[in-house]
């Protein structure tokens, strides 16, 4: 029974290792580390909306506060990417906490609202640039966040490097692959311990009956903010990861098509299963790169497969493929 | 200049003000009565400019005849979303979350829509009626005028219908106590589509008025819901009418006067910091009275 269960995560992680081996295209490789990317990030979202029942709208913005202020500490003060990552984690983590510490004591509703509230406030300041950049960057009027343009659009953000050899996305893509992929899979790992635990089951009995569990002794203020903010620790982890690999990060990765494209990842795969979003989004990215063509109606495609998900099956792609293996193992055991 | 200063802050307070008052009593409408935050609300705004604007730049139809026609779009509207859409969900006693959720496709769906008709670009409606009036020192456009007028016409024309007649009883009732309105025979599902629906045509109206004011693009309308979300979470969702009207004017002033004096990029963390510390204060809403 053990080993069967973990036999297709090990099967998948093998076949994602060898990969590279096999000389795949650039365009493969470039599009499987944005869904590393970009996977981690609605896998982190799964932990608040899935587990908690909590809209987070403001998901996405701490991945965006992520990638900048790893990318504003590392282009402006040059410190190394590698500690910028885990200061960014850190500081989304704190942000994270104080949120929904102060909204939660209102009510859930103040936190979907006030997160909504802080979402577009974030974009607006990312927007009008900020102020001016530090130092000698400031000189040619170039502003903190570099605006409409992205910051690192004039110098790019720095990138990782092991020794001489650097890791990014655009330049050599084999190494930023690995990277991606490690970091996705420790991360991945660490929610999954985390959602097995007993403080993942404190979660869920908040989520499904709150008197309840209060009544049993979970003190539902620290432990959903705890909750929330180790997803958003996640999300910055990721922004920063984005920030790195791709050199460039602009405001439109916060805007309303890249929101309502997660937030489909993380409903079309089933809330509440962590893995389901991580097929989903392998599923979905690669679906919007296909419509890339049709970029005015790939908005709504993604919007109505969203809804329709809602009304006809609410459970997803898990529930799906949890529904398939119990049709087939009734099947097999009528013929045998 | 003090004077000067003072009359503008107090006009854009006034114009401001009135536009979040139609959003945010459209929103806590709805939440009192079906229990759910619409986040689709600010593309019911984006579709009230837009509607106007197709009619009268492209139709070529008359202004006040685009208005008439708005109210019944606006609130055929509303009502299919909630009657065809939301009301499955809220049939399956489905979660606030997945409520949420599907608001916010509709919403998306909504705009993308429009974008896809309209385009990208910035648009922006004619005044319905050019011209300035003067108030000894200060100076406010018809338009800001119409702004003020006209949402204070549809406010009270909204507590003529919740106080006065049998269809707005029977919301009240239903806000009150769901099971019981069930039993002497009110049609709840009917009730709350028309809820959506009425709201619906404040923020579509809303929508209107603004994008006389500003340039419009398909995404204009979710600034000012996270600004109504903001007023109706620091209000108090159960502050009442009353309450939502003092908490609109008070951020619309508070956001204003900083605006006239800081920097305009630093004003909506400032805003977004001073909404944080009301919270902390008073977690339940300012103008609500302490249950504690």
């Amino acid at each position: 029974m053990k080993t069967s269960r973990l036999f297709a995560p090990l099967a998948a992680i093998g076949v994602l290792m060898l990969l590279p081996l096999l000389n795949p295209s650039p365009f493969l490789l470039h599009l499987l580390i944005i869904v590393f990317i970009q996977g981690l990030v609605c896998e982190s979202w799964d932990l608040s909306m899935g587990y908690l029942g909590l809209f987070n709208f403001g998901h996405l913005a701490f991945f965006a506060i992520g990638a900048y202020i790893s990318g504003i500490l590392s282009l402006y003060f040059g410190i190394s990417p590698w500690i910028t990552m885990i200061a960014s984690s850190i500081i989304t983590f704190i942000l994270g906490l104080l949120i929904s510490l102060v909204t939660l004591r209102a009510s859930e509703f103040a936190f979907s609202l006030i997160s909504f509230a802080f979402q577009s406030t974030f974009v607006h300041w990312v927007r009008s640039g900020g102020g001016l950049a530090p130092g000698k960057f400031g000189m040619g009027g170039a502003t903190l966040t570099g605006g409409t343009q992205g910051l690192g659009a004039k110098t790019p953000i720095p990138p990782f490097n092991i020794g001489s050899t650097i890791i990014r996305a655009g330049a050599n893509k084999v190494p930023a692959y690995y990277l991606a992929l490690i970091i996705f899979i420790v991360a991945t790992y660490a929610m999954y311990k985390l959602v097995n635990s007993r403080f993942g089951l404190a979660a869920v009995a908040l989520r499904d009956s709150k008197s309840y569990a209060i009544s049993r002794g979970i003190n539902p203020l620290t432990y959903t903010a705890i909750f929330i903010s180790i997803s958003t620790f996640f999300a910055g982890m990721a922004g920063s990861l984005y920030a790195h690999l791709m050199g460039v990060v602009g405001p439109e990765i916060i805007g309303w098509g890249n929101i309502v494209i997660m937030c489909c990842i993380v409903e079309f795969g089933g809330l509440g299963t962590l893995f389901g979003p991580a097929a989903a989004a392998f599923l979905l990215i690669s679906l919007t790169y296909y419509l890339a063509g049709l970029s005015a109606y790939k908005n709504i495609i993604i919007a109505l497969i969203m809804l329709f998900t809602l009304l006809i099956w609410p459970t997803g792609m898990a529930g799906m493929a949890s529904w398939f293996k119990s049709y087939i193992n009734k099947r097999w055991k009528r013929t045998k | 200049m003090l004077v000067e200063d003072l009359s503008v802050i107090i006009i854009s307070t006034l114009v401001s003000g009135s536009i979040y008052t139609l959003m945010v009593i459209g929103l806590t409408m709805i939440f009192e009565t079906i229990r759910y935050f619409n986040f689709a609300h600010g593309s019911y705004f984006t579709f009230g400019a837009y509607f106007v604007w197709y009619l009268t730049n492209i139709l070529k139809i008359n202004y006040l005849v685009a208005i008439l026609l708005l109210i019944p779009a606006a609130f055929v509207l509303g009502f299919i979303s909630q009657r065809y859409i939301i009301q499955i969900l809220v049939d399956r006693e489905a979660s606030h979350l997945v409520l949420i959720l599907a608001t916010f496709c509709i919403g998306s769906v909504i705009e993308s829509v429009i974008l896809l008709i309209f385009g990208g670009r910035l648009k922006r409606l004619p005044y319905p009626f050019e011209g300035f009036i003067k108030f000894g020192e200060a100076t406010m456009s018809y338009h800001k005028l119409l702004i003020l007028i006209a949402s204070t016409l549809l406010l009270v024309v909204f507590t003529l219908i919740l106080y006065k007649t049998k269809r707005g009883t029977a919301m009240r009732a239903i806000a009150q106590e769901r099971e019981a309105s069930y039993l002497v025979g009110i049609n709840v599902k009917r009730m709350y589509a028309i809820t959506v629906g009425l709201s619906a045509i404040l923020a579509c109206i809303g929508g209107w008025l603004m994008g006389c004011l500003l340039f419009m693009t398909p995404t204009f309308g979710g600034g000012i819901l996270s600004k109504g979300f903001i007023v109706c979470t620091l209000g108090g969702r159960k502050a009442g009418m009353k309450g939502s009207l003092l908490a609109s004017y008070l951020f619309a002033f508070v956001e204003t006067t900083l605006m006239r004096y800081l920097p305009m990029y630093n004003v909506p963390p400032i805003l977004f910091a001073i909404v944080i510390i009301g919270l902390l204060i008073k977690p339940e809403g300012i103008f609500v009275r302490s249950s504690r």
